[in-house]
């Protein structure tokens, strides 16, 4: 524990404490509506998110967040391992998927709300799209930069094609996989606050943009906030996760062989 | 300790094996060659002459253009059980997610016809053989890379192969280590009665290793010669290389090397009055 | 051992132009929902929408709020990040604030900028430099501090010292970091302002989707949004060229095949 309370941390926490004191100052002064004091908006954060609200526009939001980015990964995964273990799947399909992935996930959105409305549904199919791409790529090129050494291996033993897949270019590839899966969490993120702002009724994005609208200030940088709390957590969470999984990669690339 | 030099049943027979890359290049041109059991075969030659491709042709991971590569006089077009290839670039053929059990046993695991005490017991023995047995539970990247070659080695051991093919094992650990290492294959053959059969561009690895030593010739290659290393069994590492028949094997070799590509196959065999060599009831063919 | 290749990928070409063919065909058969239109249709209405000037219009809007927020992210991040990398002093007072503002997501200040600047280029702006500082500015630190500290030590023997060794020893060697986050950032930099120009804009290519998407006129909505594609294509090849030409010295920027 002592190093959390070193010397480079304890000036960090200061600079924090300071900025949050000048807001704090600085916006009591000012007595303007757009840049409340930072107690204001710690009570109204309190209020709000310690209440149904949560339940209300939170939840909804983490839902469809995690029900769309399973199915990226699902099927990111599975389509990306296939491909990669094809060389010929992978060049015939190439261009197909540079195309896809080129379009911006959010520039989507118009299209799934004339094909599917406004709705969970929706939002969970903009997710998974957007999603998808960092994850399927990953999962290709992982299972396609298998050592030869590692493949070769494998037929020396008698392994039949499909236990190769599952004992040698799977594993093999989950670090680059979960790699994909990082920056597939952030789309994720990204995507149901866009999908919210433009076409819903509740939802965290919805939340923030309808508080701007009805002036109710203080609850939007709450709002924003709270967003900032779940992007750090779930990036956080992940992260570990990923270093408890792929503990064997982390020592590996740490240390010099 | 029965002498590798007894003779006994050829398993492997190369005849006249072609290797043509994709591009057209001709790697192997004609190589012709048998390995018998419980012996020590090496075959050296110049940088590029295609040795890692002949090994990997050998094994059936590669198909040979011309020719056929028979093991117990069938013809073998599958990576048969009976040959494990060790690669020289341990790194990349280990699996780092697994332990170094996890890699021993994992050949094993898929091997329905033997019980799952006896497994454990077979890649035990064959961590214990590489001499590991303290670092079994350690993953590769934690050890040196002569301990991660011996767990290449005890993977492909324990998997209870005839012939071991081992492709350049040692040229990526240091001087020491490998001969650590070249006693080690000494030590599982004898132990094991594995079939051994080592490519190699040390000259001097190969002759001290081996029963027989088959000298390749530059791209696109063909057996220059087949040698009889007549040297005392057991070998040891100071008084084997300081034989003369040592010193003559190697020099032969490395003019051998030197030349150019020649016609025909010869054999050689060190002249009847060389002293500190006796070859017992052994003739020439 | 490698086989002879053609540089240019056919099969897979042609099995794109096989997939478009076939969404052609059964888009006119009416077997596809009336919301996807035929190919052919995007196409002219992307070709008369670049002619007439209503998309060509658009792309000048997205690409004038782009380059500006892009250019001041840079600035911003390059300054700072050099800072941050070579003063521990600095990036350790700095490190809690970017931990946790690098994760929010920048769509969420939308509505915070428009509370400051109303709708307009000025709102889009400020949210595309929010955007694009942060992978910047931690490749910058990444950059500066992975710099081989026998460079420093020959400028200091050469008596560089100061501000000067910023400039000619730091940054240049920097450069290949700075140049991979800027590409990353770049990339980003064309999303969100089109993002933004979709969620509160009225103006830009994102805007267009968005009025043509109310309009019910499906082709150039479609159209738009495969225009962004191609943008984005076009602006990260530029990128990489430029790369190439100028940070021609690491190894990254020499094996380039994309």
């Amino acid at each position: 524990m002592n190093k959390v309370f070193n010397r480079g941390n304890a000036s960090a926490i200061l600079t924090v404490v300071v900025l949050l004191v000048l807001w704090e100052v600085i916006a009591r002064a000012l007595k303007s509506v757009y840049i409340p004091p930072i107690s204001t908006i710690a009570v109204t954060f309190v209020h709000e998110w310690f209440s149904p609200t949560f339940a209300q526009q939170a939840i909804p939001s983490l839902y469809r967040m995690v029900v769309g980015y399973f199915f990226a990964s699902v099927i990111g995964i599975t389509i990306g391992i296939i491909i990669g273990t094809f060389k010929r799947m992978y060049e015939l399909l190439d261009p197909v998927l540079q195309f896809l992935r080129a379009i911006p996930p959010t520039a989507i959105i118009p299209v799934g709300i004339l094909l599917i409305g406004i709705g969970d549904q929706m939002k969970m199919v903009v997710i998974a799209f957007g999603s998808m791409w960092p994850i399927l790529i990953n999962a290709a090129d992982g299972a396609r930069m298998v050592p030869a050494q590692r493949l070769d291996t494998a037929r020396i033993f008698g392994l039949t094609p499909f236990e190769t897949l599952w004992r040698v270019i799977i594993p093999s590839s989950t670090p680059m996989i979960a790699s994909g899966m990082r920056t597939g969490l952030s789309i994720a993120f990204i995507m149901i606050v866009v999908s919210e702002m433009i076409g819903s009724t509740d939802g965290l994005g919805y939340y923030i943009l309808s508080a701007q609208r009805t002036f109710a200030i203080p609850e939007m940088y709450g709002g924003i906030a709270l967003l900032a709390i779940l992007g750090y957590l779930l990036n956080t969470g992940f992260v570990w996760a990923e270093h408890r999984v792929l503990a064997w990669h982390y020592g590996q690339t740490a240390k010099p062989v | 300790m029965a002498s590798a030099l007894a003779p006994s049943e050829v398993i492997l027979n190369v005849q006249g094996v072609q290797k043509r890359y994709a591009d057209g290049t001709l790697a192997v041109q004609e190589i012709t060659l048998d390995v018998r059991a419980r012996e020590f075969v090496s075959i050296v030659g110049p940088s590029g002459c295609g040795k890692t491709t002949l090994l990997k042709t050998l094994c059936a991971l590669l198909a040979p253009t011309e020719g056929a590569v028979m093991l117990h006089g069938q013809r073998i077009v599958e990576p048969p059980p009976q040959m494990v290839l060790v690669f020289q670039d341990y790194a990349r053929s280990l699996f780092p997610w697994l332990s170094v059990y996890g890699n021993v046993m994992f050949p094993l695991r898929r091997r329905k016809d033997i019980a799952p005490a006896e497994k454990e017991q077979m890649a035990q023995r064959a961590i214990e053989a590489v001499g590991l047995t303290r670092f079994s539970k350690h993953y590769p990247w934690q050890l040196s890379g002569g301990m991660q070659q011996r767990v290449a080695i005890a993977r492909a051991v324990a998997f209870r192969p005839e012939i071991l093919l081992l492709d350049e094992p040692f040229a990526s650990v240091d001087a020491l280590t490998r001969a650590d290492l070249e006693d080690l294959t000494l030590q599982l053959r004898n132990e094991f009665g594995i079939t051994m059969l080592l490519v190699t561009h040390d000259i001097d690895e190969a002759v001290y290793l081996s029963d027989r030593v088959f000298v390749l010739s530059a791209p696109p290659s063909t057996v220059l010669e087949e040698i009889r290393i007549p040297l005392a069994q057991p070998r040891d590492q100071v008084r084997t290389r300081s034989e003369a028949g040592f010193l003559e094997l190697r020099n032969h070799i490395h003019g051998l090397i030197g030349k150019r590509k020649d016609d025909g196959m010869k054999t050689f065999s060190l002249p009847e009055s060389t002293p500190a060599l006796t070859l017992e009831g052994e003739t020439v063919p | 051992m490698t086989k002879k290749r053609s540089p240019v990928n056919w099969t897979g070409f042609l099995f794109f132009l096989l997939c478009v063919g076939i969404v052609e065909v059964l888009a006119r058969l009416g077997w596809l929902t009336s919301y996807v239109p035929p190919p052919s249709a995007i196409f002219v209405a992307l070709w008369q929408g670049l002619i007439d000037g209503d998309i060509s219009s658009q792309i000048g809007n997205t690409l004038w709020v782009y380059v500006q927020g892009l250019a001041l992210a840079t600035v911003l991040a390059i300054a700072i990040g050099v800072l941050m990398g070579t003063y521990k002093p600095v990036y350790d007072a700095l490190k809690i604030i970017v931990e946790f503002l690098r994760p929010v997501p920048s769509v969420a200040m939308i509505p915070l900028a428009i509370l400051f600047f109303g709708l307009g280029t000025q709102m889009r702006m400020s949210v595309v430099t929010y955007a694009a500082f942060w992978p910047m500015l931690i490749s910058t630190i990444y950059g500066v501090r992975a710099i081989d500290p026998q460079a420093l030590d020959v400028a200091r023997n050469f008596g560089v010292a100061g501000a000067e060794v910023l400039w000619r020893v730091t940054l240049p060697s920097a450069l290949a970091s700075i140049a991979t986050g800027f590409r990353v950032s770049a990339t980003i930099a064309l999303v969100v302002t089109i993002t933004t120009e979709l969620i509160a804009g009225n103006s830009g290519i994102g805007y267009y989707i968005s009025q043509m998407e109310q309009a019910d006129r499906l082709p150039p909505m479609y159209a738009a949004i495969i225009l962004t594609g191609i943008l984005g294509y076009l602006l990260n090849s530029i990128y990489f060229a430029l790369e190439h030409r100028f940070v021609f010295w690491t190894p990254a920027a020499q094996e380039r095949v994309r």
